[in-house]
């Protein structure tokens, strides 16, 4: 078994030790007066930092030695990350977050559907996916307006 | 018999007024459609819905829950057969068989024999969840917050260690999970946890978030990752969905034999759907007459697992109802749901609010009767659902999923939220993490601790109580058991082989 050893494998496993060791940190600013029964809210919090501690060494023993077992098959095997397409909707979603209460959520939510639409179907499906998308964040907004969810909007009652 | 009386008398009242009908086609309709469509499940839908809810009643909305939990079971079977990519989880193993049907130019019959043995398994599990649930709940009104605590104990070990591949990543997902329900203003002491000085944070991660990151945005990002490029084929439902005569003498032995498999695997927290599905085919495939047939197209593989999945998603209801545990990533929804009614599903359910309880159990006999109709002439209009093209589905899907995490208190900071979880979606999807554990901890971890910390104050700080009282001890050895056996027959087995090569 002499698989080459997989980065992202070590970095996950090093993130989850990482994940429990700031939980650890954190656990001396829980307010700590122990409660009737003398378990106060820092005795569940400290039990799973440890936990997530030691599941994240043991993943890191893994990835370190043999890597991680029976992993499930997937185009993640035979296709190249295309990073470029992730980062897109990444963006998308940024700015989205950013824009959402300047231009409303059917402007915010048009933006959002392109960059996913120059993700998966490339630049020259995007005008069309940007008008799908205006469509359905339109429809959104008026439908589930109506229903009781408040959305921001740029034009109130109309976009 | 006492349950028949109160499903007729209360349940049937509700279920058959021309309200909760409605009510009940839309979430069938709904439930089907998500069904169909890959990249979006029942959990991501009740989700979306969870904000919308507040307006309607209770019994309602968990009427229409329960009709898109149902419903993406009969929904995922048509997008297995059609397009070889499960639409569901569950359905994954249909792909196999149903698949080679589809090629072979008789998606027709599979697609009817799925259908219809959804059908049936629903009915037949439905039956057993009527007469089981109360009998459970009288048990389980017994049982004191050691004992509960020690129930949920069970689920975590059940849904993360003894299901998937790795023990190890199922575990690491619900600790994840009990992390991420840790935070915010804990609820007995009003004391704030792991807010890192976040004001936003201090009211918790909301469990829709959680949801709509792991499932929607997870998945949009893998699919932009790796999938954006690769082609996919729809099969043609044909012209013909009758069975022949053979079609029906080879399916109605593995729709039965599916719903006695998945109904109890539903009830015990073993982690929802899947599991029961490939239990159901390996079966079929021992005991058929044509075992040739099986990787190139048999009926029974997909008969047995398609009934195997809806017997199980009844089952699930059991514990959900019963005793509060939810045992799949939907159930946790639900009970997401339940919570934001203040509604306490347990055991006292079944007295304090029977009208809902005996409605909502009435409505799926009726959502099952609703579906077959919905699937069997109408899969020919659901199939188009597939052709949708993948930009414009998933663009559609990330912008439902920030107006579903938006719309919680109109704020950037969940749509933040949503994109971090989405990432963390996408690792755990890449590296084989399973998801369900994370949703199950995140919704049981608080109300675990609740009960932990209710048991130690009756037994006033002795934490021998959970060993000293018998169902708590017994429940405790056998989520031990659960995680020492496997583990001692794998070391034993291989201590053994050892011991041949070296003779």
């Amino acid at each position: 078994m002499n698989r080459h050893r997989d980065l992202g494998q070590v970095l996950i496993a090093a993130g989850v030790v990482a994940a429990g060791l700031v939980m650890l940190a954190q656990i001396p600013l829980i307010p700590a007066h122990a409660g009737y029964a003398g378990i106060g809210p820092r005795f569940f919090p400290s039990l799973i930092a440890l936990g997530l501690c030691g599941l994240g060494i043991l993943l890191l023993v893994e990835a370190l030695t043999r890597g991680f077992p029976h992993l499930e098959p997937g185009p993640h095997e035979t296709e190249p990350a295309d990073w470029g397409a992730f980062a897109w909707v990444g963006a998308g979603l940024v700015a989205q977050m950013a824009l959402i209460g300047w231009i409303g959520f059917t402007l915010a939510g048009t933006l959002l559907g392109a960059c996913v639409g120059k993700a998966l179907g490339g630049g020259d499906r995007m005008p069309r996916v940007a008008v799908a998308s205006f469509l359905v964040s339109l429809a959104i907004y008026q439908g589930f307006g109506k229903l009781g969810v408040n959305l921001p909007a740029l034009w109130t009652g109309w976009l | 018999m006492e349950a028949l009386t109160a499903l007729f008398e209360s349940g049937f009242t509700v279920a058959l007024s021309p309200d909760k009908l409605m009510w009940a086609l839309l979430g069938c309709t709904l439930g089907t459609a998500i069904g169909v469509l890959p990249g979006v499940g029942p959990a991501v839908t009740v989700a979306l819905l969870l904000p919308v809810a507040q307006s309607i009643d209770p019994t309602s909305s968990l009427i229409m829950f329960a009709g898109i939990y149902y419903g993406a079971m009969f929904g995922g079977s048509t997008t297995s057969i059609l397009l070889n990519t499960p639409g569901e989880s569950g359905s994954i193993i249909s792909a196999l068989e149903g698949n080679k049907m589809a090629r072979a130019g008789r998606a027709g019959p599979a697609l009817a024999t799925a259908a219809i043995g959804s059908f049936i398994a629903g009915s037949i599990a439905t039956l057993l969840l009527t007469l089981v649930a109360p009998f459970v709940a009288d048990l389980a009104i017994r049982l004191g917050p050691a004992d509960n605590f020690a129930l949920m104990v069970f689920t975590f070990v059940a849904v993360s260690a003894v299901l998937g591949a790795s023990p190890l990543r199922g575990l690491t997902s619900l600790f994840i999970g009990l992390a991420i329900g840790m935070t915010g203003i804990e609820q007995q002491s009003g004391q704030p946890r792991f807010t890192l000085g976040i004001l936003q944070l201090a009211d918790g991660i909301d469990v829709v978030v959680v949801v709509l990151g792991l499932f929607a945005v997870g998945e949009t990002l893998y699919m932009a990752a790796y999938e954006g490029r690769l082609k996919s084929r729809v099969e043609t439902v044909g012209s013909s969905l009758w069975m022949t005569a053979r079609d029906w003498a080879r399916s109605w032995k593995p729709w039965l034999r599916g719903t006695v498999i998945g109904f109890p695997l539903g009830t015990i927290p073993a982690g929802g759907t899947e599991l029961p599905t490939f239990l159901s085919y390996s079966l079929e495939r021992k005991l058929s007459r044509h075992p040739e047939e099986f990787g190139k197209g048999a009926i029974e593989g997909v008969a047995g697992p398609e009934a195997a999945n809806n017997a199980a998603a009844a089952g699930t209801l059991v514990p959900l109802l019963t005793l509060g545990l939810p045992t799949s990533a939907t159930a946790a929804i639900i009970l997401a749901a339940f919570q934001q009614y203040n509604i306490q599903p347990g055991p006292l359910l079944f007295d304090t609010d029977p009208a809902l309880v005996w409605g909502l159990i009435a409505s799926l006999y009726v959502g099952n009767v609703m579906l077959l109709i919905l699937n069997l002439p109408l899969v020919g209009l659901w199939a188009r659902l597939l052709y949708i093209p993948r930009p414009y589905l998933y663009a559609g899907i990330v912008i439902f999923a920030t107006m579903g995490a938006y719309a919680l208190r109109q704020s950037w900071f969940d749509l933040l939220l949503l994109f971090l979880i989405g990432i963390l979606g996408f690792l755990m999807r890449r590296y084989s993490f399973p998801v369900v554990p994370l949703v199950v901890g995140l919704i049981v971890g608080p109300i675990a601790e609740t009960q932990f910390r209710r048991a130690l104050a009756i037994s006033e700080g002795d934490l021998t109580v959970f060993l000293t009282h018998p169902i708590a001890a017994t429940i405790l050895a056998i989520a031990a058991a659960l995680v020492i056996v496997p583990r001692l027959l794998y070391w034993l087995s291989r201590r053994r082989s050892r011991a041949v090569r070296a003779a």
